[in-house]
């Protein structure tokens, strides 16, 4: 807090509080390793934040988190498997588990690989775009799709591909001009087999209307999807489709 | 046995589970309440826990006892994972409603330091070095803070022009750091 401050300074507190661009948050980060002002504010802020955070009412975790949390990290290093439950109950093998928890989806390998280990700071989930890497994931993939609007959604935009690794399988999805969404509401994608739907994930797309997604199916790779369909649904978890079919295509 | 916070992280940089099960209970109320606060929501509290020591077993970013505590450290590994969480959801998850208003009962500083005799002395310190800022000041740390708001959220949500967020958030900061250290030397305080 000197009068050497320069411009970029000022955006420490953006930058901190993750609220800067991808652009604007990597050119923040090179001055940041430049700038002993910022080194120290930064650090000042992360300081005083932990004395807050010690001050808080203690919140109880759930019981079982510990074991929940512990085997997922262990058994991340052997296999890319995730058998969470939407209350977070570890689970065996089961048919129809594709109704799992798109948040507990996010955190798999796979889109480790794609984003965390390639940027490795917060810029790229704040981006008001697709990351690069996702694009390309899509545009390398061979049998992307391209998914057809109903009738009244002409504008929009949406491809996919499946990625297969281990016999696992990966949706990648990038949608555009989804702006059709009310308050509280989510667009679902869901895969079919025989009619019946599996869960695929959920986003909200960005006030551009852009929105993209990352989702590890729980289900064996040998599944022949007969179909891919985007929904808007008035809640995240509802295991069925029960809103309007925006975009689909058939495999 | 007991093992300092820097040898169970060698431990586990080294591979040894046990090294990590010990920090995460150690550290697994205290960064679960944090995610709390920030997110109100259980479910995602927990996958920010999650996603905080699978970082660290999977050894990305890498901590130095030098530039400061390991709770510090796993402080703003949480934080980053909440604001991480927030936005690639994309979904508003600081949301600024009445439970944060500072004269509200539910406030977790009031309800520290008033309701419940048996807190730690150190939550008691900083709940009152919280409660000594003016309404205002309590109101701009707790947006930015834990509802990570850009200045310009900030400036909208307390009326204030866009220039003068900085200055009161630094002086904010600045009173509550110096009542922090002051009830920190000062031992008990009588409330
Ligand atoms: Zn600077």
């Amino acid at each position: 807090m000197n009068n050497k401050h320069s411009k970029e300074c000022e955006q420490l507190i953006d930058y901190y509080n993750g609220q800067l661009n991808r652009a604007d948050g990597e050119a923040f980060e090179k001055h940041l390793a430049e700038c002993p002002d910022c080194q120290q504010e930064l650090a000042e802020l992360e300081a005083l934040n932990a004395d807050l955070v010690h001050g808080l009412e203690q919140v109880e975790p759930p019981e079982d988190m510990e074991s929940r949390i512990l085997t997922n990290i262990f058994d991340s290093d052997t296999e890319t498997n995730e058998k969470q439950t939407e209350n977070g109950d570890v689970k065996p093998d089961k048919k129809r588990s594709g109704t799992s928890n798109i948040y507990k989806k996010m955190m798999l390998p796979l889109a480790a690989a794609l984003f965390l280990s390639v940027i490795g700071n917060i810029y790229l989930w704040s981006s008001q775009e697709p990351s690069d890497s996702l694009s390309q994931a899509l545009v390398n993939e061979e049998e992307a799709v391209t998914l057809q609007p109903s009738a009244e959604t002409q504008d929009m935009d949406a491809q996919m591909a499946m990625h297969e690794e281990d016999g696992q399988q990966t949706l990648v999805l990038e949608a555009n001009n989804f702006t059709n969404l009310n308050e509280g509401e989510v667009y679902q994608v869901w895969l079919m087999e025989d009619e019946q739907p599996y869960r695929a994930g959920t986003f909200v797309p960005n006030e551009n209307g852009n929105g993209y997604i990352v989702f590890t199916l729980d289900e064996s790779a040998d599944i022949n999807w007969d179909m891919v369909a985007i929904t808007i649904e008035g809640s995240p978890h509802n295991d069925t489709p029960q809103g309007d079919i925006v975009m689909s295509s058939e495999f | 046995m007991a093992s300092t916070d820097s040898e169970l992280y060698d431990g586990l940089l080294a591979g040894d589970k046990s090294c990590l099960e010990r920090l995460y209970r150690k550290y697994e109320k205290l960064l679960y309440s944090y995610a709390y606060k920030m997110t109100s929501s259980h479910e995602k509290s927990e996958e920010v826990v999650q996603d905080v020591f699978m970082k660290l077993w999977q050894k990305k970013g890498a901590y130095d006892a030098a530039k400061g505590k390991m709770s510090t450290w796993l402080i703003t590994l949480t934080r980053n994972a909440v604001i991480d969480l927030s936005r690639r959801k994309q979904l508003d998850t600081f949301e600024y409603d009445e439970r944060d208003d500072v004269d509200n009962e539910t406030n977790p500083f009031n309800s520290t330091v008033e309701k419940t005799a048996e807190k730690h002395e150190d939550q008691k310190t900083i709940a009152h070095a919280v409660k000594s800022l003016n309404d205002e000041q309590q109101r701009i740390v707790t947006l930015f803070y834990f509802k990570a708001y850009s200045q310009s959220q900030i400036a909208a949500a307390l009326d204030l022009p866009v220039g003068t967020v900085k200055s009161r958030l630094r002086l904010a900061l600045g009173h509550l750091k110096k009542n922090i250290e002051r009830s920190e030397k000062g031992g008990t305080h009588d409330e």
